[in-house]
């Protein structure tokens, strides 16, 4: 299957420190990728800087062949790790925003039926602040997924999510992957990664620790559970710290 | 089909801002608070002027004079409704006073005999009430001043009563007739210009400080720099950000011109309006005015990216004030017909250029040449202010911490410029 992220010799510094030492991936179409990690690892750095929000030191970033922008061909739906929206616009105005920005043809038509799916039909000319937490999650799924994302990035999206939402989330995961969609998900949750992901990136300290499908990993630190092998990587601590996220 | 992202940003940017309540209540409150406060000042004043007349006024007084001195030709007032009323002559000023006391006459005037040693003269009243205020001696100036006129010609009396006109024609360097009209015209740009600017700064500033910080401190950036390029996003802000200052100014000005047309069509006005307005003129201060407003608009959203909350954007708000001020706070560099080094510098620096070229157009000193060279350094400067601010909205939007490259921020600005 040919490749739709390609990350060749990428390292990244902020300041004197160097956050990525010469990381190398790729990311195969229709695959679901993990990219896991402890905190601190440069997870999100490396997601920020192939999407162009970073600026890598050195190394090349590749999605579907280029550098990403946002005119770039490849539809991208980005679940960011740090999630807002406009507290003070209302529902459908914000979402038909986004759908503009994401050369929706029929971004209210879109996004009336995504609000009516989970629900908050109803909350359409709501304002976003008068909605409860769940809600805002949904409304964030949606403009992530509006525009049919060839490439969906989801970094620790069950992070903060209810048992609704997460079940939401895992479906929309499940629908897209069927379609063919790429996913890249970064996670604590060493369950989600062995029951979703094809294949898995273990980082630490910005370095490769271990790379490959599901069960050449296992295969590689005697067949051990995921969560044990993270344990091992990243110290008992470190595990618990991920667990409790 | 793609869409124009930057025209989504302004759309979108637009209709919020028109959408707030804030925004009409400070749109319309501030013209409304400045109309009332004019009427009430000029209501005030003329109440106040009324009450005062009232103790005071002669029409409707018998008047009685002795003169003593017989200085006085006439004994003829007009009065203010332009009625001719015959003063009272007594012999006597105990005889005055005395009419006076028993109500024959409201007010008494006694010229004493030594009048033209002395230069003063006795104003005795008998009035309903007495007021600090009360003066009754205008009818006796008018008899004293007509008086003094009958014996000058009328020559004497123009020259006296500063009535002669004085009819200027200057000529130019070259030895050609200057039409002075021609230069009132030449300063209505000027004027607007100002006037706009400082009008942009009072009302709009914290607003526009305040632009960018909302993205950061709901953490909208991520979302939005993955969906639309950097410079999209903060072309659209700083156009929307114009666009709805424009608005607001459009709604200031609106009343204060029907206002303006009202007075002048009821000559209300205290000068002669007619004005040969210069279109190219008004044409160049208005773009000068535009440029200005890109600059101080893109400045103030570079300052929303920096700071961390919109508390401490507005406080950054004052920096382009002071910016703006400096040409009037220094305004002894401008006069003159030798131009100062410092006017010259506030001339050539973006950020006081306009006011500066205003003020040097007012005091005729001002080059053409000099006046491109204003307009040019605003606009390069608003770009560069534009592309610092992109660059840094990607750096701090993120991770909030500031992160200052020079040879990445250039570097990129040259890329963008070839693409």
């Amino acid at each position: 299957m040919p490749n739709i992220v390609e990350v060749k010799n990428f390292g990244i510094s902020f300041g004197e420190k160097e956050i990525i030492k010469d990381l190398s991936f790729t990311v195969k179409k229709g695959e679901i990728f993990g990219l896991l990690g402890s905190n601190g690892s440069g997870k999100t750095t490396t997601i920020r800087s192939l999407l162009n929000l970073y600026h890598a030191s050195k190394g090349e970033l590749l999605v579907d062949g280029e550098p990403f922008s946002p005119l770039s061909k490849v539809r991208i739906g980005y679940l960011p790790e740090e999630r807002g929206l406009y507290k003070k616009e209302s529902v459908i105005d914000t979402m038909v925003y986004f759908g503009r920005l994401r050369d929706l043809e029929n971004p209210l038509e879109w996004s009336m039926g995504f609000l009516k799916r989970v629900d908050l039909e109803d909350h359409a000319k709501t304002r976003v602040d008068k909605l409860s937490q769940g809600q805002q999650q949904k409304i964030q799924l949606g403009i992530t997924i509006m525009n049919d994302p060839e490439l969906l990035i989801l970094d620790e999206p069950t992070k903060g999510f209810d048992p609704v939402n997460r079940r939401l989330l895992m479906d929309i995961i499940d629908d897209h992957h069927k379609k063919g969609a790429t996913i890249i998900m970064i996670t604590h949750y060493m369950d989600e990664v062995e029951r979703l992901c094809d294949r898995i990136l273990l980082l630490k300290d910005g370095k490769s620790r271990a790379y490959g499908t599901v069960a050449e990993v296992r295969k590689k630190f005697d067949n051990k559970s995921l969560e044990q092998i993270f344990i091992d990587i990243y110290g008992e601590d470190a595990a618990k710290e991920g667990k409790d996220a | 089909m793609r869409k124009n992202k930057t025209l989504e940003v302004i759309r979108f940017e637009v209709m919020r801002n028109l959408k707030k309540p804030s925004f009409w209540i400070s749109a319309i409150l501030i013209p409304v608070l400045f109309v009332g406060y004019i009427w009430l000042v000029g209501f005030t004043s003329y109440s106040a002027t009324e009450e005062l007349s009232k103790g005071s006024d002669t029409d409707e007084l018998e008047l009685g004079y002795y003169d003593g001195a017989s200085y006085l030709k006439i004994n003829q007032i007009t009065t203010s409704e332009g009625e001719t009323k015959e003063l009272k002559a007594y012999n006597s000023t105990e005889a005055g006073i005395a009419a006076l006391k028993s109500g024959e006459i409201g007010v008494f005037y006694n010229l004493p005999d030594d009048l033209s040693e002395s230069k003063k003269v006795t104003v005795y009243a008998k009035p309903d009430r007495v007021g600090i205020t009360d003066d009754y001696s205008m009818p006796l100036r008018q008899l004293l001043s007509a008086s003094a006129m009958a014996n000058l010609s009328e020559l004497d009396i123009a020259v006296i009563s500063d009535t002669i006109e004085y009819d200027d024609v200057n000529f130019d360097q070259d030895g050609n007739e200057v039409d002075k009209g021609d230069i009132i015209s030449k300063m209505v740009g000027p004027a607007i210009a100002f006037a706009l600017f400082e009008l942009i700064n009072m009302i709009l500033g914290g607003r526009l400080a305040n632009a960018m910080v909302e993205e950061k401190e709901n953490r909208i950036s991520e979302l939005l720099l993955t969906s639309i390029k950097p410079i999209q996003l903060i072309s659209g802000k700083i156009i929307s950000l114009m666009i709805v200052g424009i608005i607001q100014i459009i709604i200031l000005l609106i009343p204060a011109l029907i206002l303006f047309f009202v007075a002048k069509e009821r000559g209300m006005l205290p000068f002669d309006f007619e004005l040969a307005l210069d279109p190219l003129n008004i044409g160049t201060y208005v773009l000068l005015t535009i440029l200005a407003y890109f600059l101080i608009t893109a400045s103030y959203v570079l300052i929303g990216i920096l700071s961390p909350t919109a508390k401490d954007a507005g406080n950054y708000a004052a920096i382009f004030i002071i910016f703006s001020i400096l040409p009037i706070l220094t305004l002894n560099a401008f006069t003159g017909t030798e131009v100062s080094l410092p006017a010259r510098v506030m001339t050539y620096f973006p950020y006081s250029s306009l006011i500066a070229s205003s003020l040097r157009a007012f005091f005729g000193n001002l080059e053409n040449w000099e006046l491109i060279v204003g307009g040019a350094s605003m606009l390069i400067g608003a770009l560069l202010i534009t592309k610092l601010a992109t660059y840094l909205y990607c750096k701090n939007s993120i991770d909030l911490k500031l992160n200052f490259n020079f040879k990445q921020i250039f570097g990129e600005t040259r890329k963008s410029w070839k693409k």
